[in-house]
């Protein structure tokens, strides 16, 4: 399965990060940022497949496009703050890294204003 | 995007760090951080191109602006 190769890639990359981190070479931390994102390209794959799911979850006529694509920015911006998030937390500085965190959730609030107006028109409709 | 950029760059770090203390030991400490500095510069400069082909490949899944 896919899941054995990407463990067995973090493994190995955390065997290698900790033997630089013991000869205290300034290089380990540029590599647990390359590790990273090596884990990360591998369920990049994963992630497009249910995107065409979705994409194709919008053809019908009761969701209309303009909500699912919001979701889709709102997943994006979720994967790109996690991955910054954990790198800077790596580096020992948290106060940052909670920062990204922090101005992560307020633009996928503002993103999501849209849909609350949908969902609260829709229940007012109903009413 | 595989496990060899990782031994590439753990190679380079173990190069450097032998080099280093080479050039400690027959005292030329100068050069010896200019020898760790530019092995940093290597590395940074193919992690920040693997950065930019993550948010590339991210942009092109979610299809972004």
């Amino acid at each position: 399965m896919e899941l054995y190769k990407i463990i067995g890639v973090g493994l190995i990359c955390a065997f290698v990060i900790v033997y630089l981190k013991s000869t205290d070479s300034n290089l380990a931390m540029p590599l647990t940022v390359c590790s990273g994102i090596i884990l990360l390209s591998m369920t990049a794959s994963y992630l497009s497949d249910f995107l065409s799911i979705f994409n194709s979850l919008s053809s019908n006529e009761y969701l209309d496009g303009s909500i699912l694509k919001l979701t889709i920015k709102i997943l994006a911006i979720s994967y790109l703050v996690e991955f910054s998030a954990s790198a800077i937390e790596d580096f020992g500085l948290k106060s940052i890294a909670d920062k990204v965190v922090f101005a992560g959730k307020i633009l996928i609030l503002t993103m999501s204003a849209p849909i609350i107006e949908n969902l609260i028109q829709t229940t007012v409709s109903l009413l | 995007m595989n496990v060899e950029i990782i031994f590439k760059i753990a190679a380079i770090g173990i190069l450097i760090t032998v080099l280093c203390q080479i050039l400690k030991k027959s005292d030329r400490d100068d050069i010896a951080t200019l020898v760790s500095l530019a092995g940093l510069i290597i590395v940074l400069t193919v992690v920040i191109g693997m950065v930019a082909d993550l948010f590339e490949s991210i942009k092109d899944i979610f299809n972004l602006y």
